[in-house]
């Protein structure tokens, strides 16, 4: 039996080296693969940020293999987060209180804390992958997707044409994706550039002002859309290496405001917060983002064998029409222990401009711009991740593999237009997030 | 900025052309290139989960196929 199993494994393996087919999407195996055979991946996630949010996510796959080059693959992601990120507001000296624009319950941060708003959630998304050939130097690979989450849920599509030229040598790839999105914020949708902390605001989420209970209940969801497409090209250089060069663009339409981000209003002079009349509360505003955004990505990746280890390096630059550029490196080197077992440092650097519209706050004496955003992802910021895999593939059909990784982000912390009180406090309080991974394969 | 994101483009733009010296690789000699740690992906899964972490804590996102994102992050 387990010579039938080794004598296909080896069979396969032959048939492959003979018609390996490179793909910028598809992950080819050394393992045999022919009728029958299928392929279990399983992975936990804990993604921990220091006082901040915590993750927990599991994920399932199940591959079946028609053929060594037609598959459809089933996967299971379970998303569970709890903890508070940041509202958008900045710290202040004194204590600052929240009260929620459309029914949100209200929250207060002390003096000189950053105000973070609580929040817990579970997001269940399902894919189904299909890779086929179309004829003997064309395949195709599409893809489902369905994600839901108390306050937002999605339906995707996707597909990509991989042909093969110059005898597999290149091949170039051209797809597309449709993802269809429906935001349900958690009280409702909060009217953008309104004072959450404004009596009157109270209980008057939407245009149409009706009550809203937790996310997820009316049909007042609002929609996002997002159509990509992509183009790209991989080449063997040579026996050793491969290159691989995509570009691609996205067209984002409809709601792509944060519902629970909000933005301070401080006095021009003393840089406290100004108070909302008649209470003692200060101004907060709902932000308030364009309704569209195209972004471009151009992304390099080569893979290179060094004697029997591997590195793996790729530049991303990323640019779109709010003002936000980005560059990211990112670069991995597998060294090989023996037959069985590798340890992987990883590196990755990230940084990106603002976006036009982002503010850390606005002042009391200015008009009230078009569209605002005080949401840190927005900002200026560098992310740097430094981390480790240990690996085992303990058979020619299961592997075994533990990461732990670093992640940092440091923004800028004083900037020169903070005003008053706003100086002594660090308005980009830097991220810190520990990364552990768990990941098991088996081929059967 | 915009000068040195040019110079950046051109430089694997012109690296991805010229492809180091592109060699013929044989059907019978892709046996290195056939190894699981050899692919663009070598672990999809895992691949996926940090895609998630940065699309949710970043602002630029994608590049390396369609598809993904669906989730309101905070």
């Amino acid at each position: 039996m387990a010579a039938t199993k080794r004598h296909r494994n080896i069979s396969g393996v032959l048939k492959f080296a003979s018609c390996t087919l490179l793909s910028s999407t598809s992950v080819v195996s050394q393992v045999a693969k022919s009728d029958g055979d299928y392929k279990f991946d399983g992975a936990i996630l804990h993604y921990s940020e220091k006082d901040r949010v915590q993750v927990l996510e599991p994920v399932f796959a199940y591959r079946k293999y028609k053929q060594f080059d037609e598959f459809v693959e089933y996967k299971v992601t379970i998303d569970t987060m709890t903890g508070s990120s940041p509202n958008g507001a900045t710290p202040s000296n004194v204590d600052q209180t929240f009260t929620g624009a459309s029914g949100q319950s209200g929250y207060s941060v002390a003096a000189g804390e950053t105000p973070m708003r609580d929040f817990s959630d579970t997001r269940i998304a399902l894919n189904i992958m299909t890779e086929a050939p179309l004829s003997i130097e064309t395949r195709r690979s599409t893809g489902y997707a369905f994600s839901y989450e108390q306050d937002y849920g999605a339906l995707g599509y996707n597909t990509t044409y991989l042909k093969d030229t110059n005898d597999k040598h290149t091949t170039l790839a051209a797809g597309v994706g449709v993802s269809l999105d429906l935001v349900f914020p958690s009280g409702g949708t909060p009217e953008p550039l309104t004072n959450i902390n404004d009596p009157s605001n109270q209980n008057s989420g939407d245009e149409d002002g009706e009550e809203e209970g937790e996310g997820g209940e009316g049909l007042d969801g609002k929609f996002k859309g997002t159509f990509d497409v992509l183009f790209g090209i991989t080449q063997i250089l040579n026996r050793y290496a491969l290159m691989q060069l995509n570009y691609s663009h996205s067209f984002v339409r409809g709601y792509l405001t944060d519902p629970y981000k909000v933005v301070s209003v401080v006095d021009s002079i003393t840089g406290e917060p100004a108070l909302t009349p008649t209470t003692t509360n200060g101004i907060y505003l709902t932000e308030k983002r364009p309704d569209s955004r195209d972004t471009n990505v151009v992304y390099w990746k080569s893979v290179v064998n060094i004697f029997g280890d591997v590195l793996r390096l790729s530049y991303r630059y990323f640019w779109d029409d709010w003002g936000i550029k980005s560059n990211t490196i990112d670069a991995t080197y597998r060294f090989d222990i023996g037959d069985k077992f590798y340890i992987e440092p990883h590196y990755r650097y990230y940084t990106q401009t603002a976006a036009d519209f982002y503010r850390h706050s606005i002042r009391n004496n200015e008009p009230l711009p078009d569209y605002v955003s005080a949401d840190y992802r927005l900002a200026e910021f560098d992310g740097e991740t430094i981390g480790i895999k240990i690996g085992a593939d303990l058979d020619t059909t299961s592997k075994f593999a533990v990461r732990l990784e670093q992640y940092t982000q440091t923004g800028n912390s004083y900037p020169a237009d903070a005003v008053g009180i706003q100086q002594n406090y660090n308005l980009y309080p830097p991220l810190e997030a520990t990364i552990i991974q768990i990941s098991y394969s088996k081929f059967f | 900025m915009i000068i040195l994101d040019t110079v950046v483009l051109m430089f694997f733009f012109l690296l991805t052309i010229t492809g180091c010296s592109i060699q013929t690789v044989q059907p019978w000699e892709r046996d290195i290139l056939a190894q699981d740690k050899m692919q663009l992906v070598p672990d999809p899964l895992e691949n996926a989960l940090d895609e998630h972490i940065y699309f949710s804590k970043e602002a630029a996102s994608g590049g390396q196929g369609v598809g993904g994102g669906g989730c309101g992050c905070n």
